[in-house]
């Protein structure tokens, strides 16, 4: 476990806005030119030696991409300018299994991070992906042998292409939405997970995805696929360097939870403010199955995601748990759908959001439980502060019941830190802003609480750094 | 002084509160949007309604609670009861402008959903443009309570009769009810409301 920071070291570490947004020089072995085409699309797919049906899949998709307009809805994406983007960067040759084969550069960005930190200390296996690709994985030996796999998604595409035809675009099809369908075009790395039955993976499994090139498209596409009566816990996390130009990052996740699995899935989303972060994740839970997906978006310029679990099988359950922080030129339209198909199924969603700084940060979610989920409950709370007069809190949920004897409840608030809180706690020594931190800590604290120590710890101290400054 | 008026039968779809003071309407089954714009501060408004067994029919219901002054309050309570063939859908929207300091907004949206054949949807939105402010909204869509139901049988009363006991208590607001819920809109005395509930 790390060691809690001195003061003097959180001093230093606080007075940075953005810890992470140093930047590399960008290397490249392979990379598209800029812009997207149908050509670009078939190039990638000839990169990475693909079979037909994927190429097929890509050019089909990117017909969907064009034909397909902008949200209607939601934050502005009218800046983002598709022909500016680099869609696919190769860094290394391959993908490694010992950091110091690494290129200098590379190792050096992760060092900083702290990734192999994190590995040595309670991870259960690492993939880590540089601009399009992964450069470096590993599994404990003891789970390979149980016939857990965990690798790249490019991989699995050649080693085990029966189980990725299987699952691959099931649950996001490549026409689900123009950045499911620009994904499934140039989608790149990512990663793969398949937990067969029976297996319990004790300790997370870890993906970090790092953007360092400039005006870049990262296009991961994950896919974890849980036996009956297996468990796994899956975490990523996200960041970046700061540029003046815009990145985007548009991943797709599909999880698949078969009966009486239990998934867990992670986020720790820290994207620079440049990123647009525009992600689609599905889950699909058999019977008696658990998906729950914690969500924290400190992050990006524009974050659009909204987890989804579709309840399918009879007694299955899903949770989302989430946290988004916007700051300044922020906006995090973040939520969650759950979609109940089958009888007895139960779901929760916890939403904390807090905007300062003139940021904002939306809820938007559906609920719907179908007339073939009878006996369905359904739980959602959204809870929003709100720290100064430029900022502001948005909630757009949509409740939907076609059966007579389920229960949908849903509530929310919008208020600003309480007077008689920060008086309290200033009558006891503390000054405004370390009392505002510790009660933004203590707001977001039934969710930070579900997640490992060392995220958690590290969750409290990237709000406490966002929150440095914002007390006049 | 509180004023009042039964809005049940009014076609006003517009409500522009100019004047500061307590307004408190109250309708049943009455489907035309309601909007409140409050644009004089110290202005407090309570709206009731409800829907009572609703059958064979859809109802598609839309409130909007629009703040730009300073130091207001708005309050919406709906209820219905939906039966066979029924479906209902309330759209609420609840926005306070930048110029809204000091004011407090809330949304309530309950439905019971009596038979096999009964819908209900609900999307309450809220959007908060400034800092100073105290918001919230609460949708439940259920069936009647179960254990009630069983008590009541218990009792020696059919199941049905039980049902519909339930429904009537769901939909049935009073104003020392009103006034607990609302204790900022009834200060000092719980008000004579000749209500239509």
């Amino acid at each position: 476990m790390k060691k809690p920071l001195s003061k003097k070291k959180q001093r230093e570490e606080t007075s940075f806005d953005y810890k992470f947004g140093f930047s590399m020089p960008e290397r490249s072995i392979k990379k598209t030119p800029k812009g997207i085409s149908p050509e670009i699309v078939a190039q990638i797919s000839d990169y990475k030696n693909e079979p037909v049906w994927m190429k097929e899949f890509r050019i089909k998709a990117y017909e969907y991409f064009t034909k397909r307009p902008l949200p209607s809805w939601g934050p502005d994406l009218s800046l983002i300018d598709f022909s500016n983007i680099t869609y696919f960067l190769r860094a290394t040759q391959n993908s490694l299994q010992s950091w110091k084969d690494l290129p200098e550069e590379i190792r050096t960005t992760y060092d900083r991070i702290g990734v192999p930190e994190a590995e040595k200390n309670f991870l259960a296996g690492v993939s880590a992906q540089y601009e399009s690709e992964v450069v470096y994985e590993s599994i404990h030996k003891e789970l390979s042998q149980q016939g857990v796999i965990f690798c790249d998604m490019d991989t699995a595409l050649t080693k085990y292409p029966d189980i990725v035809k299987k699952y691959f675009g099931k649950l996001i099809p490549p026409n689900d939405n123009k950045f499911a369908s620009l994904n499934s075009a140039v989608w790149s790395g990512g990663s793969f997970v398949y937990v067969p039955e029976g297996v319990h993976i004790k300790l997370p499994l870890q993906a970090y995805f790092r953007i360092n090139a400039e005006s870049f498209g990262q296009f991961e596409r994950t896919l974890i696929i849980a036996e009956k009566n297996s468990s796994l816990h899956y975490i990523e996390g996200c960041t970046a360097p700061i540029y003046r130009t815009q990145s985007l990052h548009s991943a797709v996740v599909e999880i698949f939870a078969h009966e009486g699995s239990h998934v867990r899935y992670t986020t720790v989303q820290n994207w620079s403010n440049n990123i647009y972060n525009l992600v689609t994740k599905r889950a699909k839970a058999e019977e008696n199955a658990l998906v729950e997906w914690v969500d924290c978006n400190i992050g990006s310029g524009v974050t659009m995601k909204y987890p989804c679990v579709i309840l399918a099988g009879k007694g299955s359950r899903g949770e989302v748990l989430s946290i988004a922080l916007a700051g300044k030129n922020q906006h995090q339209d973040t939520g969650a759908k759950m979609i109940h198909l089958a009888p007895e199924t139960s779901s929760k969603i916890i939403s904390k959001s807090i905007s300062k700084d003139g940021g904002r940060s939306s809820y938007r979610g559906i609920v719907s439980i179908g007339k073939n989920a009878p006996k369905t409950k359904s739980y959602t709370s959204c809870d929003a502060l709100i720290l100064d007069t430029l900022s502001r809190s948005d909630t757009y949920p949509d409740i939907r019941n076609a059966t007579h004897n389920s229960i949908a409840e849903h509530e929310a608030t919008v208020e600003k830190i309480g007077e008689e809180k920060l008086h309290y706690l200033k009558t006891r020594g503390l000054s405004e802003h370390e009392a505002k931190g510790l009660i933004v800590n203590g707001f977001i604290e039934p969710i930070t609480k579900e997640i490992p120590l060392e995220y958690s710890i590290e969750l409290h101290r990237l709000i406490a750094m966002e929150m440095e400054g914002s007390v006049g | 002084m509180i004023y009042q008026k039964d809005i049940s039968k009014d076609p006003q779809t517009l409500f522009q509160i100019n004047q500061p003071g307590y307004y408190f309407y109250f309708f049943k089954n009455r489907a035309e949007k309601i909007i409140f714009e409050i644009t004089a501060p110290d202005t407090h408004i309570l709206l009731c309604g409800i829907f009572e067994n609703i059958h064979n029919k859809h109802i598609s219901f839309v409130t909007e609670q629009r703040h730009s002054a300073p130091r207001s309050s708005s309050h919406v309570l709906i209820k219905s009861t939906v039966a066979e063939n029924a479906s209902f859908q309330h759209n609420g929207t609840l926005r306070l402008e930048k110029s809204s300091e000091g004011s407090g907004a809330s949304f309530e949206s309950r439905h019971l959903l009596l038979e096999e054949s009964s819908r209900a949807s609900v999307k309450p939105y809220l959007e908060i443009l400034t800092e100073d402010i105290s918001c919230s909204h609460a949708v439940t869509i259920s069936p009647p309570n179960p254990d009630l139901i069983f008590y009541l049988t218990t009792r020696g009363i059919s199941q049905k009769q039980a049902k519909k006991t339930l429904a009537k208590a769901f939909t049935a607001i009073s104003p020392q009810g009103l006034a607990l819920a609302y204790p900022s809109f009834f200060p000092k005395t719980i008000p004579e409301i000749h209500h239509p509930f």
